[in-house]
């Protein structure tokens, strides 16, 4: 067919739908375009960006207004100055000058320049020398008329005499004018003071034309002047020219010649030129010497003008500097708006070839990898992209934050604003009136927005600041700034206050981070570009759009409202989604592996993370690590995270092996030191060694029978093993070793069954009765048998636990005691051996430790005689009960009573027994139910029962074990395929048949229930802990978690608001919950982790709900219930959350240097033996803020010049900074001054006398002791010298404006302060209170510069007595040599000093030779002052000697010191004891005299400082000393003579041992 | 997706896409509406008696408008918040759950495609076609307000195969009603549809102008697609830790199906080659000369059933029950069920020996592998594994040679008699194998799911299993 022009579709057709299809297309690509060019975080940008340039423009105009009165008078006194007359000695000088000038150069010219031998035979220097003396002549020629310069100088000061005159007519008429005003308004508001300084404000014309005239006189004069000047430059200019030619010429003619040389020319030649350069040398000195007389001229023409000019300048330098200021908001202001060409450039494609400043913010980190499954891939972290003000500190502060985050509802303010007295004029604005300029909103034109307030003006002191939203003028709300206006300026009453109610502060992603101090900046620990955003908060650091980088909601509420306006979702695709802000502590577990190191610190007083920290310590505290084991270690070093574990067994596994018969003497002596020192390895390894040893021997046949030990024996050898690593904790609970000597049956099955029976306050968790999930009617079978087996558990707990301990040897009485135990002594005794810094009871309110269990109910359980014998023997030595208690050993010896004048009445108490007798004193107010001592029938079914459920096995089923239990037991050859338990089971009878079942069944239930883990329990000591490792459990998959029908159980049974509505909805809704419960409701409906363990926590056992019936009994949940409030709930979470394995790259873990690594290793000891319990560890901490001259400065005193101490300038400046408020800032470390009765910090008035609790009049102030040198506006307050008056707060503890942190440690101390004094005063009203403190266990804050290491550590090791004085001794808390160890570094790292070793130079040989070299009898001379009655033995013991009076008056043994002090703080201290310890009641015995002495040179010639050198050598040295005096040669002598020897083979008499 | 949404959440989302989908259908049945009155195929059902205007006549126009207004009430109800009430009834969704299962689903699928072969004469109908067009939309739209069901169908990923099911039924219905047209035709003598307009078409403008319109139209629709359904971001790798389900591509579910009922070389190997090259065969093998250039299913009913069966049942079908019905752990879920990981499925899966030999009349052991002491060590694996075969797998030996060695004569003898003497012996016995190898995974499906059969021959020694 031929081809044809006719197409088989409409061709117009076509065309029309290409044309759609194309538009489409457009449609398309222009949509793909702008959702590409769309971001969210171009939006947030922006907005900040407006922010920002906002905030720019506020401050650029307040600064503005500021400046702007300053920059008038700085200009109208410029006018002045200039139109003042000039002093005519300066025209003078000028003349004189240049004169002087002219003569010398008509004395060079004189002198025919003289060019060196050849020089006029050059053409070049003709030319030069004619030149340069041509130039000067001009020069010359035109400086001699002075005639203008006069003329223009006559004609100024004659204009000037004109202004000056006029300027002064001004003045006085202004004065007169204000004279009069005076005299008829009385003295003026604020304009006052300025007013007789400004009388030119608005100069009269007649004043502004005379200065306007003298001024252009002044110009004209200047003018000539600089005339001159400028010939005098141009001069040095020329000669400056001239030689640099010559110069170069020289250059030239010296290469010459060098090349020259090399070609070997001529002599003649070489000398010919060097001719030359000789000439070229002469010039170029010569024109140097005329340089530098023409500079010298310019110089000093220029310095007679610059004199001149001198108060113009440096008020045109104060302008400038305020002008560079302003132009510098300007030029910020400016960078922040956007403008046409920005604008422009953000345009798609446009964008990419600049991006109109916006732009992605991204911190890149390369080395802070985040974990993609198969690789570990740098973090990209771009949150600053929306977050742009996030690292911003406030202006003048390194850590404030710029825009700080709080919740809207906490930024609504209510703002009293004092209006003026009077009506202002009319027409004054807002700003003339309160100093207050209002614009249109920030972020938001609707709302209308302070835009500066001036400062000191009333606005000001309302409180009111740049930025604040005015949301309500009184009741009215505020749209615009009119409404503003018209509540304000239109009052009927003025002098009374108005009300603005404001909301300050911006919304997220606005604000700044509320942590500055640790983290964003750079002096932060964490500063970002190192650290980034996610590795702390986790979420999708590379993510730029809200629902992407996986936010998570900290409530149902929020995540509803995210929902609504972030297009939020849950994208549990991402495996890292942010926490949320309530665990957001948890990650610094990453990094941080120690508690000590997140604990607050000086450095950081505001806790860095302290419900995390709260959480390890409930961890700790509760012993959740007896069940589930904290790994904190990969590998032997590797450290992945917190380490919270069981400490080896060892000193368990050995109690285990005393109970066997067959261990020999040394072998017991061994094992029972071990069990008292469990860290001695050496003699583990021993023991090990012969248990193994023993097990051979019982392993060969024929000589089995010569092994001593049982086979349980050998199997403990185990438990001796070295452990990689091993944990640090000890077992939470008692040992029930002994456990038969203590309670009776009654009370230990109540105290099982649930703890809070007995104490309210426990730590052990409740396991039994916990059936919150069996309340549905078709659980009842399951609800039956819970109650059915859980009374046979308890009861075979029980009976097993009794039956199985081993006997204990109670302690008797000592001998000596003659008085009967005293209820009433021992309630003393309880209150101030220091018993309560761990116990608390019921008779002592105001004070309750948690570190030991609540005694107030101690009678109830020791009611019978072998409680009381228990208890006593506790109290006195509680290490022989449970060796591994953290109880101290409280040298609770027999007392001998002393009459009121010290004399011992012969009758002797003992503290134990009275301790012991207060604490069951009383009728118990609560008694254990009683229960049978034989099992009924139904108990024993049950347990037969719950036996065979035991028994019942894939290998014996349960028929099988059916007839095991009922009949005649596992028969015995099946022995070897048992476990240890079920042996138990071989040849029952009825006669034993209750008891092994019995003793079966409770064995299961303890592993079951994992009791040994808190426990120590004989026959478990190898048991392992029975609950899942929590290492990596915030990381665990939630697939693994079983939830089981948690959703089912919370809809109906587990949720307290269960009602039909929710039912019906078929799904839990959280938005029903409050905030903090609806967060994990909301988690448990998103299958979270966080949800799981909450209710794990909550209701441990509810994950059993509807699985109970296809379970048998023992494969039921065990995990018990611990008593946690809602918030340490959520803290053991935080904590836990952060366990996750995932520790950075090394540079990024916390790696302490080994002064905090100390201090961190301390804490752990401190917290364990609980020192703060009676110790102040550190002492309040005071940030207060105050004005300028609140304080006045502190009395002088002349002191030696080593205790001063010296500040930095940087703190110093620190110190007198004013911030925004205009407030000056200081850190202060003290305490306040305590009531003597009460114990309370006490409130003085400004006289510093008590205030009456009903006097609210004067104003109040804290007496704050300081305990550390501190900086007060530059000037340096000393401790010991004067307390400091710091106004206080309002209302509550602290000062008026700043923080108040607590102190550490200390609470036994502040308790017993009062008591200690009222106690005392009953022997002796004279006692003096404030000297009380030194009768308290001390403050330890410096301990480390006080004491020598070595003596501490034994100190630590078997506390001796050390003061008279004190009402309690240090306790022996029995510590490894390694706690101690630990212990001593702390305290010499806290106090920065030297350790583990320090050097101790004042005791060398070599130091006291040189000494001594020139006063022989130093030492002598400095004992004659210790045994001065007046001076030290006046208080002190000295070896034998012990002064008379007053014991609490008395110190410690001066012959110790040596041993005990460092000698710097000895010398220190004997300088001035206040210095030290501000309560102390030494005194100053040697005061400083400068080249004087300071007590009377009979006793030691010399100064003062001489003196007290020579009484710390002689305390340094009192053995040296001592041993001085001893003389062993006629002792050796006496010992000869008398034993003379009657053999001959006395030379091979060993060395007698004194 | 839905995953930590409350209730009302739910609802609101799938509120603001059942509105406009609902006004959608509107759009369509109204245009339907307009092309039926505009077209002239007006059907006047019945005569309506109204007061001052006179009798109104009831056409199907009218009819298609009546179901686009109730269109555009569901979606403003849908819209009006009242989206969970619009789905359906409880009842009927445990229903469909129930008939889910694997076995009334294949059995199912078969059926309703014998259904429609039979009558496709009423289901070509334009007016049945519509309804059950309209009713499939219905169903998903009722169905989106499950949250289990939108979980599944509003994935990303999962869309494609939601449209998939829709076009195939689109042009199945095209292609069926115009080759039952054509027989119709042809009965009365008439030549078929396509022969009546037998002229020529330009390449140039005609093919390469309307190849560029769709081009660009398809561009754009992908552009729109990509803009409405970004690609989903899911978990990072971990090949500690695989995604439940592991699902593959959409196109490759039926493979992965195949996995569940065969041992993976017969799955992944043995059975994509045998259906590569049977469909390279299918010229070679095809002796039908009718039906060529026009859409017929008279003439070519073998070639029609064989291509519907392989092509819908056996790979569509399994497409979609590998989106929609198989859920965490590979188990089978119903439409409306949750996916809850923890749903345990009782498949302890017995091999045919030992059925044969353990749980028959028998009740023997298993025979043991033939020890071949004497046997030189190279050899003894094959003694081994034919001792095996004819051994212990004798019974399943049997069976699969039977099935592929006797059945081929027997169906040449009797139902394929004609087929056979037109093909000769190798082209049958080429088709007759690649149609036996078909066949055997449904009916490999039915054994499993019904007797829990697990191999027919199992030799797990030499990985050998059938």
């Amino acid at each position: 067919m031929p081809a044809t022009e006719q197409t088989w579709r409409n061709q117009k057709v076509m065309h029309i739908i290409f044309a759609a299809s194309a538009l489409v297309m457009v449609i398309a690509t222009l949509w793909l375009m702008a959702k590409d060019h769309n971001r969210e975080w171009k939006d947030w940008q922006l907005a900040n960006r407006k922010k920002e340039a906002w905030m720019t423009q506020a401050s650029r105009d307040k600064t503005a207004a500021l400046f702007a009165s300053q920059l008038d008078g700085q200009e109208s006194e410029l006018r002045r100055l200039q139109s003042e007359p000039i002093d005519p000695s300066y025209l003078v000088r000028f003349k004189e000058i240049v004169t002087a000038e002219e003569s010398r150069l008509a004395r060079d010219e004189s002198q025919p320049f003289i060019l060196g031998a050849a020089a006029s035979e050059t053409a070049i220097s003709e030319v030069s020398s004619s030149g340069s003396t041509s130039l000067e002549a001009t020069s010359r020629e035109a400086a001699s008329d002075f005639t203008k310069l006069e003329a223009a100088f006559a004609a100024f000061n004659e204009l000037a005499q004109a202004a000056q005159s006029a300027r002064a007519q001004v003045v006085a008429e202004a004065a007169k004018a204000q004279a009069s005003k005076v005299g008829e308004e009385g003295p003026g508001p604020e304009v006052a003071d300025d007013a007789g300084q400004q009388p030119d404000l608005a100069p009269p014309a007649a004043l502004t034309s005379s200065q306007e005239e003298a001024l252009e006189a002044r110009r004209e004069l200047l003018v000539q002047f600089a005339d001159l000047i400028r010939q005098a430059k141009f001069r040095e200019k020329q000669l400056v020219g001239r030689r640099k030619f010559v110069s170069a010429d020289r250059t030239a003619t010296v290469s010459e010649k060098g090349l020259k040389i090399g070609e070997d020319a001529s002599k003649d030649v070489l000398e010919t030129l060097q001719e030359k350069i000789q000439g070229y040398t002469d010039e170029i000195s010569d024109l140097t010497g005329r340089i530098a007389s023409a500079k010298t001229y310019r110089t000093d023409l220029e310095g007679v003008v610059g004199e001149i000019n001198a108060a113009q300048d440096a008020i045109s330098k104060q302008s400038q500097a305020l002008l560079a200021e302003l132009s510098r908001l300007d030029d910020l202001a400016y960078k922040n708006t956007s403008n046409v060409f920005e604008w422009v450039t953000r345009w798609p494609v446009l964008n990419a070839l600049y991006d109109g400043n916006m732009r992605i913010d991204q911190i890149w980190l390369p080395d802070m990898t985040i974990n993609y499954n198969f690789s570990q891939v740098a973090r990209f972290d771009r949150c600053k992209s929306c977050h742009q003000s996030i690292s911003q500190t406030a202006a003048g502060t390194t850590s404030g934050p710029a825009y700080p985050t709080l919740p809207r509802e906490e930024r609504e303010l209510g703002i009293e604003l004092q209006t003026p007295d009077a009506a202002p004029a009319d027409g004054a604005s807002l700003r003339d009136v309160y100093g207050l300029v209002l614009e249109a909103g920030v972020m938001d034109y609707s709302e209308v927005t302070v835009h500066y307030v001036l400062p000191q003006s009333l606005a000001a002191q309302a409180g009111l600041e740049s930025g604040d939203v005015v949301r309500l003028a009184g009741d009215q709300p505020v749209y615009e700034p009119e409404t503003v206006d018209v509540y304000l300026l239109n009052r009927s009453k003025w002098g009374e206050s108005a009300m603005l109610s404001i909301r300050r502060g911006f919304d997220h992603p606005f604000t700044s981070h509320p942590r500055l101090d640790l983290y964003m900046t750079d002096t932060s620990p964490h500063p970002e570009k190192d650290f980034g955003c996610t590795i702390c908060h986790d979420g999708q650091g590379s993510g730029t759009e809200f629902p992407w980088t996986s936010h998570t909601p900290n409530s149902a509420e929020q995540q509803i409202k995210w929902t609504r306006d972030h297009n939020w979702f849950d994208n549990h695709h991402w495996i890292f989604p942010m926490k949320p802000a309530r665990f957001v502590e948890s990650n610094c577990l990453k990094c941080h592996h120690e508690k000590g190191a997140l604990e607050p610190s000086e450095r950081f007083p505001e806790p860095p993370a302290e419900k995390l920290v709260q959480g390890w310590t409930l961890v700790e505290k509760y012993g959740c690590f007896g069940c589930h084991e904290i790994g904190g270690f990969d590998g032997p070093d590797k450290r992945i995270g917190p380490d919270v574990r069981l400490e080896s067994n060892y000193a368990d596994v050995a109690q285990q092996i005393l109970r066997d018969e067959g261990l020999s003497d040394e072998q017991r002596d061994w094992t029972e030191s071990l069990v008292r020192t469990p860290e001695d390895d050496r003699l583990r390894h021993q023991l090990a060694a012969v248990l193994n040893q023993d097990a051979k021997l019982a392993q060969q046949a024929e000589i089995a029978a010569s092994a001593t030990l049982t086979p349980q024996t050998h199997r403990l050898a185990a438990g001796l093993k070295d452990v990689e690593a091993p944990g640090t904790y000890r077992k939470v609970g008692p040992s029930l070793r002994f456990l038969r000597s203590k309670v009776e049956f009654n009370w230990l099955y109540s105290w099982i069954e649930k703890p809070a029976n007995f104490r309210p306050s426990t730590r052990m968790p409740q396991f039994f009765g916990l059936h919150e999930h069996l309340q549905d009617e078709d659980d009842e079978t399951e609800l039956a048998t819970a109650e059915r087996f859980e009374p046979v558990e308890i009861r075979a707990l029980s009976e097993f636990l009794l039956a199985n301990s081993s006997d204990f040897e109670y302690l008797a009485p000592p001998a000596e005691v003659t008085e009967k135990p005293s209820a009433e002594r021992g309630k003393w005794l309880f209150e101030s051996r220091g018993c309560l810094a761990c116990h608390s009871h019921e008779s002592f309110p105001g004070i309750a430790s948690e570190q030991g269990p609540d005694l107030s109910r101690a009678s109830a359980k020791f009611k019978s005689n072998k409680g009381a014998l228990w208890l006593y023997s506790w109290v006195k030595e509680p290490h022989r009960y449970h060796v591994r208690t953290k109880m101290p050993v409280l040298f609770l010896d027999p007392i001998a009573e002393k009459d009121a004048s010290g004399m011992p009445t012969g009758a002797v108490t003992d503290p134990a027994a009275d301790i012991a007798a207060f604490l069951l004193a009383g009728k118990p107010d609560w008694t254990p139910q009683e229960h049978a001592t034989t099992w009924s029938a139904n108990e024993e079914a049950a347990l037969k029962d719950l036996a065979q459920e035991w028994l019942t096995s894939d290998d014996i089923p349960s028929a099988r074990a059916q007839n095991f239990v009922h009949g005649d037991g596992i028969p015995a050859h099946l022995e070897p395929k048992l476990k240890a338990d079920e042996k138990l089971l071989i040849g029952l009878n009825n006669g034993n048949r209750t008891d092994r079942l019995r003793d079966y069944v409770a064995r299961r239930t303890i592993s079951k229930y994992g009791c040994f883990g808190c426990h120590d329990i004989p026959g478990f000591e190898e048991a392992k802990p029975i609950g899942t490792a929590l290492a990596e459990w915030g990381r665990k998959e939630s697939s693994k978690l079983a939830f089981e029908n948690m959703h089912k159980f919370l809809e109906g049974a587990g949720n307290p608001n269960h009602d039909e509505e929710h039912v019906a909805h078929g799904h839990l809704d959280p938005a029903d919950f409050d905030p903090d419960t609806s967060y994990f409701i909301q988690s448990l409906n998103s299958h979270a982790r966080d949800g799981f363990i909450w209710q794990k926590l909550r209701m441990p056992r509810s994950y059993d709900y509807k699985t109970t019936k296809n379970k048998g009994y023992n494969e039921r949940l065990r995990m018990p219930k611990f008593p946690f409030s809602a918030a340490e709930r959520e803290a053991v979470i935080t904590f836990v959350l952060g366990l996750v394995n995932e520790a950075p790259a090394e540079k990024y873990v916390y790696k302490a240097d080994p002064r905090q690594e100390a201090i961190v290793a301390g804490r752990k000891v401190l917290e364990q033996f609980n020192c703060a319990g009676c110790h102040t560890l550190e002492m309040e901490q005071w940030q207060i803020a105050f004005e300028a001259g609140q304080f006045e400065e502190p009395s002088e005193v002349a002191d030696y010049p080593f205790l001063a101490k010296s500040f930095s300038d940087k703190e110093i400046a620190l110190s007198e900074f004013k911030d925004s408020r205009g407030l000056l800032q200081a850190t202060l470390h003290g305490q306040p001054m305590m009531n003597e009765e009460t114990g309370l910090p006490e409130r003085v008035d400004e006289d510093g006398l008590p205030i009456e609790p009903d006097d609210d009049e004067s104003e109040p102030y804290y007496l704050l002791k300081l305990w550390k040198d501190g900086l007060v506006e530059g000037v340096p307050w000393l401790v010991g010298i004067q307390d400091l008056m710091v106004p206080a707060a309002a209302d509550g503890y602290g000062p008026a404006i700043g923080t108040a942190y607590p102190a550490w440690g200390g609470d036994l101390t502040r308790y017993l302060f009062p008591r200690v004094i009222a106690h005392v005063h009953q022997s002796n009203p004279e006692a003096k209170g404030s000297e009380a403190w030194g009768w308290l266990p001390p403050p330890l804050m410096s301990e480390g510069k006080k004491v020598q290491t070595d003596w501490l550590h034994a100190f630590l090791m078997d506390p001796t007595a050390i003061r008279p004085a004190a009402v309690m001794r240090m306790p022996n808390f029995h510590m490894s040599t390694r706690e101690a160890a630990k212990l001593v570094n702390y305290f010499a790292a806290a106090s920065d000093t030297e350790f583990p070793y320090e050097y101790k130079s004042r005791q060398r040989e070599s130091y006291l030779a040189e000494k001594e070299s020139d006063y022989p009898d130093r030492m002598q001379g400095a004992m004659n002052i210790v045994v001065n009655g007046n001076y030290c033995v006046k208080c002190h013991t000295v070896e034998d000697f012990e002064p008379k009076g007053d014991a609490t008056t008395f110190g410690p043994n001066l012959a110790d010191v040596h041993r005990r002090l460092r000698p710097e703080f000895l010398r220190n201290w004997v300088a001035n004891p206040k210095r030290i310890l501000p309560y102390t009641g030494m005194p100053v015995n040697i005061p400083y005299k400068p080249g004087e002495p300071g007590v009377a040179e009979t006793l030691f010639h010399g100064t003062s400082v001489e003196q007290l050198d020579g009484l710390v050598d002689l305390l340094m040295n009192f053995d040296t000393y001592a041993r001085r005096q001893t003389e062993i040669t006629p002792l050796v002598k006496e010992s000869a003579a008398k034993n003379a020897p009657t053999t001959s083979d006395a030379a091979n008499n060993k060395p007698s041992r004194r | 997706m839905t995953h930590g949404l409350t209730d009302p959440q739910f609802y609101a989302m799938v509120a603001s896409f059942l509105g406009p989908y609902y006004i959608a259908l509107a759009v369509m049945n109204g245009l339907a509406a307009l092309y039926v009155w505009r077209s002239g195929k007006i059907k006047e059902w019945f005569g309506v008696p109204l007061p001052f205007v006179g009798k109104i006549q009831v056409t199907n126009a009218m009819g298609w408008l009546a179901v686009a207004t109730v269109f555009a009430v569901l979606s403003a109800w849908a819209g009006g918040g009242g989206v969970e009430a619009l789905s359906l009834p409880a009842a009927w969704r445990d229903a469909i759950n129930k008939g889910t299962g694997p076995v009334i689903y294949s059995v199912g699928t078969s059926l309703g495609l014998v259904v429609l072969y039979v009558f496709r004469g009423w289901f070509v109908k334009p007016a049945v076609a519509w309804w059950i067009w309209n009713l499939m939309w219905l169903f998903l739209g009722l169905s989106m307000t499950d949250r289990d069901f939108y979980e599944i169908v509003a994935k990303p990923d999962n869309v494609p195969i939601v449209m998939l099911v829709f076009l195939l039924a689109f042009f199945t219905w095209l292609g069926t009603s115009q080759a039952v047209e054509n027989d119709r035709r042809m009965e009365r003598g008439e030549p078929p549809l396509e022969k009546l307009n037998n002229e020529k078409v330009l390449v140039w403008p005609d093919l390469v102008y309307t190849e560029l319109i769709c081009m660009i139209a398809l561009t754009a629709f992908l552009i729109f697609w990509a803009i409405a359904l970004p690609a989903p971001l899911e978990a990072p790798a971990s090949s500690v830790k695989t995604p439940n389900p592991s699902k593959a591509p959409w196109y490759f579910l039926g493979l992965q199906e195949m996995l569940v009922y065969y041992d993976p070389w017969m799955a992944g190997v043995v059975l994509p080659s045998l259906i590569v090259a049977g469909l390279m065969a299918i010229p070679y093998i095809d002796f039908n000369k009718a039906g060529s250039g026009y859409y017929t299913i008279k003439e070519r009913k073998f070639s029609y059933i064989v291509f519907q069966f392989g092509f819908l049942e056996m790979w569509v079908t399994l497409i979609v029950l590998g989106t929609l019905l198989r859920g965490p752990n590979w188990n089978f879920f119903g439409p409306y069920e949750l996916w809850d990981a923890h749903k345990v499925e009782a498949l302890n899966n017995v091999n045919l020996s030992e059925y044969f030999w353990e749980k028959s009349p028998l009740n023997m052991s298993l025979p043991a592998s033939p020890a071949l002491e004497g046997w030189h060590p190279l050899l003894r694996p094959f003694g081994q594994f034919f001792g095996l075969l004819f051994g212990r797998e004798l019974p399943g030996t049997l069976l699969v040679l039977g099935y592929f060695i006797a059945l081929p004569p027997i169906m040449a003898l009797t139902v394929f008699r004609k087929f056979y003497s037109r093909m000769g012996f190798i082209r049958f016995m080429v088709m007759a194998n690649l149609l036996l190898f078909m066949a055997s995974l449904p009916i490999k499906m039915v054994l499993r799911w019904v007797f829990n059969l697990k191999y027919v021959i199992s030799i797990p020694e030499y990985f050998f299993n059938f």
